[in-house]
């Protein structure tokens, strides 16, 4: 319908215009826009604190890590997301699954802190097709073509 | 006046390295867009002797012998970790203070700050655009930007000062004796033909300018020089300008990875350039007036026949509609056009150009409000469709289809390129 045709009504009092902005996820996730990074997970190392393979983590690097922090870190050649704890004469790297051991870092590692975890997203639809999907793209489809990212992301 | 130059250290490795810690301390080249020269090296790299600019057929052996590691140009990672750099920067500087120079340099207009703020200041700002981007970066301070670029050399050169070197305090005895150490090829602004004129006069290092005659350097290097010499004397002449004015001319052209022969594929590369062009027209929101082609043989084969032209055509009324520039560069394309040579490069100019926001329309015809418009709309959902999923998504008819694994001339060949992990979901970086 064409809104503009319609006759104009001689109303006493303009309604107010309450004016709302939809809610963005961005406000959720992200706190300093800038120094935010993405990155995809492999693996199950730290199924206990939620995070599984193919999920995507929101990495915000203007954070400092706290006792208990989930974080990607860089040792040596590798990236890694584990829990951080900082003890008194070393830093304990530790995973969230019963089978991998607790990783100390030692004086001979080149190690840093790349960002703090702040969300895993994790997506909960049924797929045809199992195991890992790489190309996952329904973190960003825009709401307005919802289908056209079904086939690619089960085709690979 | 105080400048801070801040400028990130072989930008497009340490970019690399930003999601790829194992290129830490390695033999890295980053290689141009077509994967054909030299355009980054690591430290270690640099070490082994390569040279910047250089084919990288003559590494041959090199890589072989060393392990060097190549990677392509990743323009998409570079791009955002430049403005995440800049992102940084403006935690600690208003934005009217910050001039974008280059992809990996900022002046910064820091006379605001107390002189014993300098250097703190530029060390918290060193260690934070390293933890929040990744990146690494030297800073140089000084009294001119000019004098910046010198002390930023120190910066880099000299460990001991953990990439931060100041001459905003420095006396003038002390600016002497650096610039004594400074040839006059390695200051900013000095080209290699003013450095030869310099050096028959006798002047080689810094110094020497310092102390040459101004209105003989006025004569010989034209105003240019005459900045730059004022510059290193420590007056102001290239101020800090913080807004960055849209590209006056927008050029792509590249050399053709395979010679093309028939009038089809040089309509179908010139397309593709122009498609290219015009997007970038769009982001910064201008339109152009005036659209060139040109072709060129490969010089280099000398038994070759040789041939090259150009042609230019300004347009009745200012565009930035892909279909439009697209049908004029290929008329004129085809106007140049000659059988029987092997083409190696094409390009594309786009000139005369000028914001969206000041276009003077037509009343009626072809160039209304109402045409403009509706020619806006449709590119506005092509670009937003293709920043979501991905370049060329959605392409023109008159680039040509192709499958997936064929890759026609005027594609850049990008066998080393690493992920696009700021732009691409479907490359993040994998963390285990």
């Amino acid at each position: 319908m064409d809104l503009s045709t319609l006759p104009a009504v001689g109303a006493g009092f303009p309604s107010p215009e309450i004016v709302e902005r939809d809610l963005d996820i961005h406000d959720l996730l992200i706190q300093h826009k800038e120094f935010t990074f993405y990155v995809r997970v492999q693996g199950n190392s730290m199924v206990g604190a939620g995070i599984h393979d193919t999920d995507v983590l929101v990495v915000d690097r203007a954070l400092d890590p706290v006792q208990n922090s989930v974080v990607v870190v860089c040792l040596n050649d590798g990236y890694y997301v584990k829990r951080i704890q900082f003890r008194e004469q070393e830093t304990l790297l530790i995973a969230e699954h019963h089978s991998i051991p607790i990783i100390k870092v030692t004086a001979h590692d080149r190690f840093f802190v790349w960002g703090v975890v702040t969300y895993a997203l994790h997506n909960v639809t049924p797929r045809l097709t199992r195991g890992p999907v790489v190309h996952s793209r329904s973190v960003d489809a825009p709401t307005s073509l919802p289908s056209a990212n079904t086939p690619k992301t089960t085709n690979r | 006046m105080i400048v801070f130059l801040v400028d990130a250290d072989n930008f497009y490795y340490t970019a690399e390295t930003a999601f790829d810690a194992s290129l830490f301390d390695k033999p890295v080249v980053v290689l141009s867009a077509g994967d054909g020269n030299v355009v980054a090296r690591s430290p270690a790299a640099k070490k082994l002797g390569v040279k910047m600019g250089a084919p990288i057929f003559e590494y041959r052996t090199l890589i072989a012998e060393h392990g060097i590691i190549q990677r392509s140009s990743n323009f998409a990672l570079y791009t955002t970790m430049s403005q995440k750099m800049v992102s940084a920067i403006e935690l600690f500087f208003e934005q009217d203070r910050i001039e974008k120079y280059s992809i990996d340099e900022v002046f910064i207009n820091a006379t605001h700050l107390p002189l014993d703020a300098l250097v703190p200041t530029a060390r918290k700002l060193h260690t934070t655009v390293t933890r929040l981007t990744g990146l690494s970066v030297s800073i140089g301070i000084a009294s001119t930007k000019t004098l910046a670029k010198i002390a930023i050399e120190v910066a880099k050169k000299e460990p001991e000062q953990r990439g931060v070197f100041s001459l905003a305090t420095a006396s003038e005895e002390e600016i002497d004796s650096l610039l004594a150490k400074t040839l006059v090829e390695d200051i900013w602004g000095i080209g290699g033909r003013s450095a030869t004129k310099l050096a028959l006069r006798g002047v080689i290092s810094g110094k020497d300018l310092k102390n040459t005659d101004i209105q003989w350097i006025r004569k010989h290097l034209t105003v240019v020089g005459e900045r730059i010499t004022h510059e290193i004397r420590g007056v102001c002449c290239l101020p800090v300008q913080a807004t960055t004015k849209p590209k006056q001319s927008i050029l792509t052209s590249q050399s053709l990875w395979k010679p093309l022969t028939t009038l089809g594929d040089v309509e179908k590369a010139i397309a593709f350039f122009i498609a290219k062009a015009a997007e970038k027209l769009r982001r910064q929101g201008s339109l152009t007036s005036m659209v060139s082609v040109f072709l060129q043989t490969n010089r280099f084969i000398v038994n070759e026949p040789q041939y090259m032209n150009s042609i230019s055509a300004s347009l009745p009324f200012p565009t930035a509609f892909t279909p439009d520039l697209i049908s004029i560069a290929q008329t004129l394309v085809a106007r140049i056009y000659r059988n029987g040579f092997r083409y190696k490069r094409a390009g594309i100019y786009l000139s005369h150009i000028t914001p969206r926001a000041t276009v003077q329309y037509d009343l009626f015809g072809e160039f209304s409000e109402e045409v403009l418009h509706k020619k806006e709309r449709l590119m506005n959902a092509v670009d937003s469709i293709n920043q979501t999923w991905g370049p060329s998504t959605l392409s023109f008819g008159s680039l040509g289809v192709y499958k997936e694994n064929e890759q026609p001339p005027w594609k850049l060949r990008q066998e080393h390129r690493s992920r696009r992990a700021t732009t691409q979901w479907s490359e993040l970086l994998i963390v285990t």
